[in-house]
């Protein structure tokens, strides 16, 4: 009886042990598969922030939720472009690296002007860029957001051109043409490149636009669309119409002087 | 923005509070209505959710608002109730919500959408919390919450409170069992952190927003909104013609039409036309205007989506606080704080 008995809690005790033994291994498994899991999350994460200096917000989380597509939609967007103007020729006697330098600096202070008055960088393009407002949310001021931020990159530009001066480079003028319609906003591309973006006539209309800055020879201009909408505070004057390539009517625009808060609204 | 020291208001905060005096009660103390609606907005009552659920949504709302001070004490509560660390992680990254139980992922998701509001979530939203089995009452409740916590985020980061960071370093020691298993469960009527619930009369619709109230359908969390828009629309530091246009310019920018009319009805008694409000939403500004009113109107629509770096906005307030003096500037903060909560919760009336 007691020899059974103590075979009995040898058993037990055996198969406690094994148990424990197999507790352990468990417990270590969990462990292991935790830091993969965390690694993983940590990897995510640093490529959901990556992302979003791509692409809004918004369209990434839901990419991350696991939405395979963004549904595209038709909105009310005002748009800019903006060019710089003479800088190949500058950028010819200048090595790559001050210039990609120098390109940055200028692509830095204008993002900043454009945060400021609810707008998004969309696209970089060489030297030139296109920026919206009004397409991630609603925005009932986006065309005097856009102008305002127009007139914000002018005094950047000044600013930033003191700074260059000051490091014996040369002096970077830009070119900015405004429009505002009706787009398809939405994430676009291939498999292997996509980005949020829109399209429609009135993007074409916007980069046309910034091309006419040289032949009017000013660098803030709008298109009547953008002036109807405009207060009396912005100072605007009338530029003579201009035919431009794939429109039938010649475009009127507007070149934007200033903004003077004590005019009336 | 300096902190304001009134001893009577500090023991009455004390007494709620379990003896802590948190220092977003001691920044917005200058203003009566602005400290009382904060105090209240934090232990507004709930007869439907559990404490789990409010803190739940009070994180993710102060996640999507960037308050870095409503955050913290909320991390806080969140682990007194037995939240774990990752759990609280797996909610802050949103990339794993994917994994989560359909009805939390569901709380989530509406809490967020409601606080990012872009844009603001409708009939669909409160349909798809049906879906996975939250009760009308439930959903009138989350949205009351987002409301009221978003009321403490702008608040708070558009005074920029600093963080109660000796509170958040001692919050380890103070889990306890029955706490724990008390969030998770149903009971009669809770508020966050188990404080005692404001003495607000029962609401009769009268004020301004009253619909909105009468919305809430019976929440007892309606009383508090009453209160609080009662006495914001009764102060003589702001004016009642500044407060209604500041409701309007936040209604506006969020599209909301309800709300927009009722600044509309409320203006109209101020003697300010519905065309002359049309003009200053359509340009942010009017011959109209007084100067204070010149420099909140366009600083108003800044509130609506609180930036992912405070300081943004933060920067952005700093000249109006010196040019409005402290108290104004204050009154300014509570006013567009319970405009976003307003007008966030009329999606219950669509």
């Amino acid at each position: 009886m007691t020899a059974a008995l103590v075979v009995a809690l040898v058993g037990a005790a055996g198969v406690l042990a094994g148990l424990v033994v197999y507790a352990q291994r468990l417990r270590a498994e969990v462990s292991r598969h935790r830091t993969a899991l965390a690694r993983s999350v940590e990897r995510l994460e640093h490529i959901e922030q990556s992302f979003k200096r791509f692409a809004p917000t918004d369209v990434v989380e839901q990419y991350a939720q696991g939405a395979g597509t963004s549904e595209p939609s038709h909105r009310k967007v005002t748009i800019m472009f903006a060019d710089l103007k003479g800088f190949t020729p500058l950028s010819e006697r200048i090595p790559p690296a001050a210039m990609v330098e120098m390109l940055n600096g200028y692509f830095r202070a204008m993002n900043g002007a454009l945060v400021a008055h609810h707008g998004h960088l969309s696209r970089l393009m060489g030297d030139g860029l296109m920026a919206l407002f009004g397409a991630l949310e609603h925005n009932p001021w986006q065309t005097a957001d856009a102008v305002k931020a127009a007139l914000a990159m002018r005094d950047a530009l000044a600013a930033y051109n003191r700074e260059l001066e000051g490091r014996g480079l040369g002096k970077l003028e830009f070119g900015v043409g405004i429009h505002t319609g009706d787009v398809v906003a939405g994430v676009m591309g291939s498999d292997r490149f996509m980005e949020f973006t829109v399209i429609g006539d009135p993007v074409n209309i916007a980069a046309r636009v910034e091309a006419l800055t040289r032949v009017h020879r000013v660098d803030i201009l709008v298109t009547e669309e953008v002036m109807k909408t405009l207060d009396p505070r912005f100072v605007t004057r009338a530029m003579p119409p201009v035919a431009v390539k794939g429109k039938a009517e010649p475009i009127a625009t507007f070149a934007i002087d200033s903004y003077d808060e004590r005019r009336k609204a | 923005m300096p902190a304001f020291d009134d001893p009577a208001w500090e023991a009455e905060v004390r007494g709620v509070m379990g003896g802590m005096m948190p220092s977003s009660l001691k920044y917005a103390a200058s203003s009566p209505w602005v400290r009382r609606a904060y105090l209240d907005a934090a232990r507004a009552p709930m007869s439907s959710l559990a404490p789990s659920e409010m803190e739940l949504a009070g994180l993710v709302t102060s996640q999507e608002n960037a308050c870095r001070y409503c955050y913290g004490s909320a991390r806080v509560r969140m682990k007194m109730i037995g939240f774990t660390d990752e759990m609280i992680d797996r909610i802050e990254r949103n990339v794993q919500l994917v994994e989560a139980e359909p009805r939390e992922r569901e709380l989530v998701q509406f809490c967020r959408d409601l606080a990012r509001s872009k844009p603001r979530p409708s009939r669909a939203a409160r349909e798809k919390m049906r879906e996975v089995g939250f009760t009308a009452r439930q959903t009138v409740e989350l949205a009351l919450m987002v409301a009221m916590v978003g009321l403490c985020n702008r608040i708070s980061t558009l005074i920029a409170v600093p963080p109660e960071l000796e509170m958040e370093a001692q919050s380890k020691g103070m889990k306890g069992l029955w706490n724990k298993l008390s969030a998770w469960l149903p009971s009669k009527t809770q508020t966050r952190g188990g404080l005692a619930p404001p003495d607000c009369p029962p609401p009769n619709f009268k004020g301004p927003y009253g619909s909105l109230v009468r919305a809430l359908d019976g929440a007892p969390g309606g009383s508090v909104l009453e209160a609080t828009l009662n006495n914001a629309f009764a102060s003589e530091v702001l004016p009642r013609r500044t407060l209604s246009l500041i409701f309007a310019v936040i209604a506006h920018t969020l599209e909301c039409q309800l709300c927009e009319t009722g600044a509309a009805e409320l203006l109209e008694v101020e003697g300010f036309s519905r065309d002359e409000l049309a003009e200053v939403l359509q340009t942010l500004a009017s011959p109209r205007l007084t100067e204070m009113e010149a420099l909140l109107i366009p600083w108003a629509r800044d509130t609506v989506w609180m930036p992912e770096q405070p300081a943004r906005i933060q920067a952005r307030s700093r000249p109006l606080v010196d040019a409005l003096g402290p108290r104004v500037y204050l009154e300014a903060v509570g006013g567009a704080a319970l405009a976003n909560g307003c007008v966030r919760l009329t999606m219950l009336q669509v």
